[in-house]
């Protein structure tokens, strides 16, 4: 059942067995999962179907470590949440991530891979990728491109799979819509959750719209959802009875904020332009789109003591090939079709013109008066003479932007350089951390403030991994990798960004003092509010955050079936 | 120029026109021969007096790096396009057939029915072929690069028209064979074997 908040009277108290609070793939995974059972669910959505600016605005804040991307729209508030601008990227945490490591102070989870096993596959249908194999000599068998010959004791590539674009809206609307247990509540915003005065229970959650209705769900349990900064920002909001907030008994709620840092850190000059890369970009492999990326062997790490770091490649294309894929012409061609729908036929027969022109670059360069379009004989001579990547950086020149785009987009082009972008699965710190700001949203909620932080080991990891990975490419004989980070520095990167990956605000540990949700997500001390998605990772892990919190969700709704049954 | 006497036979017998698909195929092997005898010539002229497609470096990794001199594209026009009629004209005169022609097994005929044209009908006939227009649209594509695919076009539009009316025509002749009086007939089976499907006309001129 679909319900509007703003239908609801205002002062209205309902009742459910189970209150999921947001709608974004964590909360949508865990209704999913148990639509079609006895269990009421109650999916409380704040946004509408589509991006609504003053529902997006109650997510701003502000951010007072390091720069980090506008609060606002570092996650979409409305039906579907952050799977609408979702990248698709899959990969699921290693073993290793779940282990406690000496070397690496607050790491280690309460369980552990084959804890999350039997529901990757559940997971995989939901994100939308085809398959559960992740080993990259599985593979290797589907796909013609070749990762890096790495010595396995030196570097490894580990394989990431990418939901094709019309696969990850994650909605699942009309299944919901037509479950006979589930009403999906839009336009509805959890202001409070309020526990009895002993706070071992949670009694309900006080629901507000932007049109000023407010009214409560009661329910015997209740999942909050609603992402890695709003999860902390909302119990520590709940401080009726206790001005620390929900949940937050050791002043843990909102700490530990993680992400997965990424800059630009270091230069790969390939020694020969022509050394195949395509592996270690994203490219189809059998039926999937895939993408290699570089890290380190588990037990080198733990030699170094190094928290993981993992390389993504940038490619820089051949000048040529650049600018043909920006080329303007390009633009022309793809507009064609859109022309020629809105009936705009003057710009149609520009840009066809424009097309014309340049799929007849050729014809400059054959002889003229050949009754055969023949190449002129030293045009013929330079290509033969050029070794391939050289010669292939000549398609944009004498076939034209289109040809050259088209090549690029088909096959690759050469590549000039590559940037090793890093990833870093950083540091458990308890100074990065979300807290409430000073300013208040339209509900009168204090903001949300994010104060992102590393540490010297992310640093020192992020550089003796580059030059243990450097080496092994020099050894190899395929380039140099020339290292821009300055790990003495004290500044990162000035081109740092996260991947909207928000993890570690409401970690998940068995021990009370270190963890703010137990083994099952329950957090502790309360009976009956859970916690879904990435903010209960301890440590933000190698994987993708989407589709191990998906898994983890499944998880969560088979202990929820279990409980409310 | 005379024409040689071995092609002057007045042949009275059956005539049997040549057919579209062995004209075709003589012509793409024209094409071909013609096609290398240009390359190899301007190599030669490359070599001689510079090459007409210059590359700015081979180091060199910016854009536009393949440089076309357009008064060396005029002037290598200007010299295929001599090299096309003194091909067609020579063989025509002297051998009653091109090359391709020949090895399909065609001969050309003029007014009277002998074998071979006089330079002035083979020059006419090679001009109304078509290859001039080729010429016409380098020099308007050089002087104004917009043009040139209205040039092109013009050439192509042409080339249809030699097919539809030498299709159209009883005894197989296009406008220019007409112009130039020729008729083109086969002379062994060969050309049945490619396709003919030429008219057959008894003691025809």
């Amino acid at each position: 059942m679909l319900l509007d908040a703003r239908t609801i009277p205002d002062g209205a108290q309902l009742e459910t067995d189970l209150c999921i609070i947001g709608g974004g793939p964590a909360g949508i995974t865990v209704a999913h999962a148990l639509a079609g059972r006895s269990t009421r669910i109650l999916l409380l959505e704040s946004g509408p179907d589509e991006y609504d600016d003053p529902t997006q605005s109650l997510y701003d804040g502000e951010s007072v470590g390091l720069p980090y991307y506008s609060l606002k729209f570092s996650r979409l508030r409305f039906f579907g949440g952050s799977a609408n601008h979702w990248g698709g990227y899959c990969m699921p945490h290693q073993a290793a991530d779940f282990e406690a490591r000496t070397w690496i102070p607050h790491s280690g989870w309460p369980i552990g891979e084959m804890d999350l096993a039997p529901y990757y596959p559940r997971a995989a249908e939901l994100v939308g990728i085809d398959t559960t194999r992740f080993d990259l000599d599985w593979w290797i068998t589907q796909d013609q491109d070749r990762p890096l010959p790495f010595d396995a004791a030196r570097a490894v590539t580990r394989v990431v799979q990418i939901v094709r674009q019309n696969r990850r809206g994650f909605r699942f609307r009309d299944d919901l819509q037509d479950a006979s247990n589930v009403t999906l509540c839009l336009r509805a915003n959890a202001l409070e959750i309020v526990t009895d005065d002993q706070g071992r229970t949670t009694r309900e959650v006080r629901v507000g719209t932007l049109e000023g209705a407010r009214f409560s769900v009661a329910a015997r349990a209740f999942v909050l959802a609603t992402g890695g900064i709003e999860n902390a920002r909302l119990l520590l909001a709940s401080n009726g009875q206790n001005p620390a907030g929900v949940g937050n008994d050791h002043d843990l709620v909102g700490r530990f904020f993680g992400e997965h840092p990424r800059f630009g850190a270091a230069t790969f000059v390939p020694t020969d332009r022509a050394i195949p890369l395509g592996f270690h970009f994203p490219h189809r492999a059998s039926l999937s789109t895939i993408e290699g990326y570089i890290g380190l062997p588990r037990e080198l790490q733990r030699r170094e003591e190094l928290v993981d770091v993992q390389i993504l490649m940038q490619r820089e294309l051949g000048p040529s090939f650049d600018d043909a894929v920006d080329a303007p012409v390009v633009r022309d061609a793809l507009a064609l079709p859109r022309n020629l729908t809105q009936g705009r036929l003057d710009e149609f027969g520009s840009h066809l013109a424009n097309v014309v022109g340049d799929l007849s670059t050729f014809q400059q360069f054959t002889v003229p008066g050949a009754p055969l379009p023949i190449p002129y004989p030293e045009l013929v001579g330079e290509v033969l003479n050029r070794n391939t990547a050289d010669r292939l950086e000549l398609i944009p020149a004498i076939f034209g932007d289109l040809a050259g785009a088209a090549y690029a987009q088909l096959y690759g082009a050469p590549i000039t350089t590559a940037i090793f972008r890093t990833r870093i699965d950083q540091a458990p710190n308890p100074e990065s951390r979300v807290a409430l700001g000073t300013e208040r949203d339209a509900f009168g909620m204090l903001r949300g403030q994010l104060d992102w932080q590393l540490t010297d080991l992310d640093r020192y990891s992020v550089r003796r991994t580059l030059e243990i990975i450097g080496a092994e490419i020099g050894r190899l004989g395929l380039g140099r990798l020339q290292i821009t980070f300055d790990a003495d520095g004290q500044a990162w990167p000035e081109d740092m960004s996260g991947g909207y990956h928000h993890a570690g605000t409401t970690r998940m540990s068995a021990d009370p003092r270190r963890g703010v949700v137990d083994g099952n997500c329950r957090v502790h001390g309360l009976d009956n509010l859970y916690i879904a998605g990435s903010s209960v990772f301890p440590t933000v892990g190698s994987g993708n955050p989407t589709y191990v919190l998906v898994a983890l969700a499944l998880r969560l709704a088979d202990h929820l079936g279990t409980v409310l049954s | 120029m005379e024409r040689a006497d071995a092609g002057a036979k007045r042949t009275d017998q059956v005539v049997v026109y040549a057919g579209i698909p062995a004209r075709i195929a003589a012509y793409f092997v024209d094409a071909v021969i013609l096609s290398l005898l240009f390359f190899a010539v301007l190599a030669v002229l490359t070599l001689v007096i510079g090459p007409t497609v210059r590359f700015v470096s081979p180091l060199d990794v910016l854009r536009a790096r393949v440089v076309v001199d357009p008064g060396r594209v005029v002037l290598d026009a200007l010299v295929t396009t001599a090299l096309s009629a003194a091909y067609f004209a020579f063989s025509w005169n002297r051998m009653g057939a091109s090359p391709g022609q020949w090895l399909l097994g065609l001969r050309l005929r003029d007014r009277r029915g002998r074998i071979g044209l006089g330079v002035r009908d083979a020059l006419i006939r090679w001009a109304l072929l078509g290859p001039p227009l080729g010429l016409i649209a380098v020099i308007v594509g050089t002087l104004a690069p917009l043009l040139r695919p209205s040039a092109i076009a013009v050439a192509a539009v042409w080339q249809l028209i030699l097919l539809v009316t030498t299709t159209r025509n009883e005894r197989k002749q296009g406008i220019h064979d007409r112009a130039a009086g020729s008729t083109v007939v086969t002379s062994s089976r060969l050309a049945d074997r490619v396709g003919s499907d030429g008219g057959v006309a008894a003691g025809a001129p």
